[in-house]
């Protein structure tokens, strides 16, 4: 486990964007009935989704262009550019080096693509936190487009698209003298767990693995597309992230009671309602997005903050917020911040 | 938690009539047995024994009565 206090970051905007397609249990029973699609969005507390841009890239560079104008930040001031997302523009180059060109940003920029879903935008903060140096601003972009086969009931209901762009910064002098708390781990026997196998270099995209058929636990997929194993994943987070979010708040020093916010990855309702039980998170301080947008990979965190937190964030006074993240690898992540006065521009809707 | 009550547990589950559940039912023949009743039953587990059961086993389970061998010794009669 690796952990890491940051007594200077600065955290100073967040922005989303989401496409404005929507798919709810109407398009769901369309493919399963009525009765199932009931079943399915009554038990992953998923009314609707948005689906529909091709690029999580696109969604990203529209949520940091608006922060960017908003923040009336130079585009020549952002030293670093991270973009955590599995799902690229393309295999090469790095979506990172598009973005940079995009957004005007300048070519002594550091760019890069992190590879990383559920536990992405904790995972990210840190290590931006660890590219920063005194003077220094970063752009961090966070999102997926996640597409399950039309099929397949166990990925289907559950997923979104959504990208983000969070500003931060490490002025000369520090404005307060507030830690920011990271715990990372990695577990990596859990990698078959959530995958798509096909399309990179180990199972390369042949006809055969495009072929969608009946798998063992009944669903219709090819190698192509997205398999979860929920009841690994499902066992997975109740071992992994209670003591996480424990440990977590131990290092920033903070009591549950002290914490404004504990926003965890918006996997499915009954993850999110059987974590807050087991830790002890009271209701009303885990936010959530699920119920509007669906599961959105390493979008969900950011997501769930900008819609449900958005005032709080503008705001002067301080607010705790300790951010969990886990999921695909297995990967976990935890951020303990916080936050205030940001600049959060309203949720963006790309056609 | 006693069998009966664990029995029950799965009544929930499923959404079944209280008392449908007896224990000897193969889990392809229980109407409602699908993937989110698998993590339903991991959240109740949890909730009732401290601990998720082992996943490997779980997906193994064929019937009822290898869903309440998961708990061990745990369940009183």
């Amino acid at each position: 486990m690796a952990l890491c206090i940051d007594p200077t970051l600065v955290i100073r905007g967040l922005a989303c964007a989401v496409p404005s397609q929507r798919h709810t249990e109407a398009e769901l029973a369309q493919t399963f009935g009525e009765s199932d699609a009931r079943r399915l969005v009554k038990g992953t507390g998923v009314a609707e989704r948005r689906i529909g841009t091709p690029c999580a890239s696109d969604l990203c560079f529209h949520a940091a262009n608006r922060l960017l104008d908003e923040q009336e930040w130079a585009r020549d001031s952002i030293s670093h550019l991270v973009f955590v997302t599995q799902t690229p523009d393309y295999a090469l180059p790095a979506s990172a080096c598009i973005l940079q060109h995009r957004l005007g940003l300048a070519t002594t920029c550091t760019a890069f693509d992190v590879n990383l879903g559920c536990s992405g935008y904790p995972y990210g903060l840190w290590l931006v936190s660890r590219l920063l140096e005194a003077g220094q601003r970063a752009l961090l972009l966070v999102g997926d487009t996640i597409t399950a086969a039309p099929q397949d009931r166990s990925t289907l209901p559950l997923f979104g698209h959504a990208g983000s762009a969070t500003t931060l910064e490490r002025p000369f002098e520090s404005t307060n003298a507030v830690n920011s708390a990271f715990i990372m781990g990695t577990d990596g026997s859990g990698a078959p767990n959530i995958i798509i196998e096909a399309g990179a270099s180990r199972v390369p995209c042949t006809a055969e693995a495009l072929e969608r058929r009946i798998c063992a636990d009944g669903n219709i997929r090819s190698l192509r597309d997205l398999h979860m194993n929920g009841a690994q994943v499902f066992t997975f987070a109740l071992q992994q992230v209670p003591p996480l979010v424990q440990q977590c708040l131990g290092l920033a020093g903070w009591s549950m009671e002290q914490c404004d916010y504990v926003v965890l990855h918006q996997a499915n309702a009954l993850m999110i309602k059987s974590l807050g039980d087991k830790i002890g998170i009271p209701p009303e301080k885990m936010p959530s997005s699920l119920h509007q947008f669906g599961n959105t990979s390493s979008a969900s965190i950011p997501l769930t903050l900008l819609t449900q937190c958005q005032q709080s964030l503008r705001s002067e006074t301080p607010q705790r917020c300790l951010l969990a993240g886990f999921g695909v690898g297995w990967s976990w992540a935890a951020a303990a911040l916080e936050l205030s006065g940001m600049v959060v521009p309203d949720l963006i809707n790309i056609e | 938690m006693t069998k009966s009550e664990f029995l029950s547990m799965i009544d929930r589950i499923i959404e079944a009539t209280p008392g449908t559940v007896k224990g000897d039912e193969l889990l392809t023949d229980l109407a409602g047995w699908d993937s989110l009743s698998v993590v339903a039953f991991i959240s109740s587990f949890d909730k009732a024994f401290g601990a998720p059961p082992p996943a490997d086993a779980l997906i193994a389970c064929k019937s009822v009565r290898e869903l309440m061998e998961l708990a061990g010794g745990r369940l009183s009669d």
